[in-house]
């Protein structure tokens, strides 16, 4: 019976990532979409975050730092849009299947998280060389073992968080004018742009954000600089990332409620 | 013969119109997304040195992210439409009617225009009375006619965006690179002098840049009318758009019968 329920669990994770793996191959053109304009976002990101203290870009810790942010953002970006995919799903009809079937939302969305893995992968690729070659910036990881455990930690937590904001805006006539906003606020209330470029006040705030675990941790491991002991703060990621996990499950439930309730779970 | 083409014109303009009015929330978001990224940077700003920096300069790039919206609508928006017409296989109706495609296509890039007007005299209203307060509210209402004016050599663009599409299909795809080329060469949030050469050169030749420029100086009070002397020279994008539109369409839509994909 176990073994019947970890073979169906392992079809329908094979079924998802198989599915988006085919759709991104399928258009190249978003591939060398991607390749064009990466190079140009990441130098319009740097000039506009240094735009106030242009001065700034002599100084290589803080080219550094903005170029993990911007890897930040990008990492963060990718799943923020994954969880917005839901849309699709609902407008193409299959999200009554998925329910009925018995499947959570987070390996529904995995499909488009591995794409969006791929693009994290090329285009974080992209924004580091170019931020090193335009801006001189650091290749190089202060804390190597920390860096890729907390990648680890922060990809798992955002698996989860990209199902929980998936089913939060579910219900919405504009998801993508949330997302779009989130995509902006994240990343300051997170960590992802380094705190270390902030004054102290503003700094001190950061650290009260949840996310700030989760992603400024791999800005810190990056750059080496760390506001909070950087074992603790793995300690807190793990913790942050299992209630993730228990309120994907919750959010899921609500769902399948809702949906046993009104017979449909989104608007259209 | 040309009023009937006016017509047809207004036609699809009202259609088009109507079709905007009703995503509320896109228009809601486009006015609202110059506003908060300018004060997101701002925040940065701020956190990095300490104090709050000068409003003029949260007022430049807050003009540089609403031309930046503009231009994300009007490109996209072309592209979408071929593309919706692709999959829909609308195009095939249009082409068979009595209606130049390029009147539709123009229709199109007016409605977004107006669409980028509103969006502008909106944010850029807001802005000029936080930064300057009323004085400077008769040069925001010049720079209004000026920036009509700097969006039509944009068209052109668009019409060579419509083109890749027919080609690439998916028109974010398309579309993005070309967001992404402008913002970062066009001083809209930053000024070009700070670009490397070859970066600030195809700033420079775009009309993008032109019209952040015009806008800014004119509200500001710097504006010198020889700078002008570019204007005529930008509305030969709008002549290549037309013929490189008007080429992908024959050949590859009406002689290859590709209608749909």
């Amino acid at each position: 019976m176990e073994y019947k329920f970890k073979n169906f669990i392992i079809t329908k994770i094979s079924a998802e990532l198989g599915k988006g793996l085919k759709i991104y191959t399928r258009n190249k053109v978003w591939i060398i979409s991607d390749l064009i304009s990466t190079p140009f976002w990441v130098i319009f990101l740097f000039l506009t975050l240094i735009f106030y203290a242009q001065y700034l870009l002599n100084n290589i810790n803080v080219v550094t730092s903005l170029m993990w942010g911007i890897f930040l953002f990008i990492f963060m970006n990718s799943f923020m849009w994954a969880g917005n995919s839901i849309v699709q799903s609902v407008e193409s009809g299959i999200i009554d299947n998925i329910i009925l079937t018995n499947t959570s939302l987070t390996i529904h969305l995995l499909g488009r998280n591995i794409t969006g893995m791929i693009d994290i992968l090329i285009s974080g690729v992209i924004a580091l060389l170019t931020s090193s070659y335009i801006f001189g910036a650091t290749l190089s990881i202060s804390e190597p073992i920390l860096f890729f455990i907390s990648l680890i930690i922060a990809v798992i937590f955002y698996l989860l968080f990209a199902s929980v904001y998936a089913s939060l805006i579910i219900s919405l006539r504009s998801p993508w004018i949330v997302t779009n906003v989130m995509n902006f606020v994240l990343p300051f209330l997170s960590g992802a742009i380094p705190i270390q470029l902030f004054q102290k006040n503003v700094a001190d705030i950061i650290i009260y954000s949840p996310f700030y675990y989760i992603t400024g941790q791999i800005a810190s491991a990056a750059t080496g600089v760390y506001y909070v002991d950087p074992y603790l703060m793995l300690l807190i990621s793990i913790v942050f990332t299992v209630i993730m996990f228990f309120m994907s499950r919750i959010a899921a439930n609500k769902l399948i409620q809702k949906f046993r309730k009104e017979g449909k779970i989104s608007l259209i | 013969m040309v009023r009937k083409e006016i017509n047809q014109l207004l036609a699809i303009l009202e259609v088009e119109l109507k079709n905007i009015l009703r995503e509320r929330g896109t228009v809601g978001f486009s006015i609202f997304f110059p506003i908060l990224i300018s004060l997101s940077t701002y925040s940065v700003g701020t956190g990095i040195l300490g104090k709050p920096p000068s409003l003029e300069l949260w007022f430049y790039q807050l003009i540089g992210f609403t031309i930046l919206m503009i231009t994300i609508v009007m490109s996209a928006s072309s592209a979408w439409y071929i593309r919706q017409g692709l999959l829909s296989r609308r195009l095939e109706y249009i082409f068979s009617a009595p209606v130049n495609p390029i009147i539709i296509i123009a229709s199109i890039s007016l409605t977004s225009g107006i669409l980028g007007f509103g969006i502008f005299l909106t944010v850029g209203l807001i802005g000029v009375i936080v930064t300057y307060g009323l004085s400077n509210l008769s040069n925001f209402f010049i720079s209004l006619l000026i920036l009509i004016i700097a969006l039509i050599p944009i068209l052109g663009i668009n019409l060579i965006i419509a083109a890749a599409t027919i080609i690439g299909k998916e028109p974010e795809a398309i579309s993005q690179p070309v967001s992404a080329i402008v913002s970062t060469t066009s001083g809209l949030a930053y000024p070009i002098t700070i670009l490397p050469f070859i970066l600030k050169i195809i700033g420079e030749s775009m009309p993008y840049y032109y019209a952040a420029y015009y806008v800014r100086s004119i509200i500001e009070g710097y504006f010198n009318i020889l700078s002008l002397g570019n204007l005529p020279f930008l509305f030969l994008y709008l002549i290549f758009g037309f013929v490189i539109y008007r080429y992908f369409e024959n050949n590859y839509i009406r002689k290859e019968g590709a209608y749909g994909i």
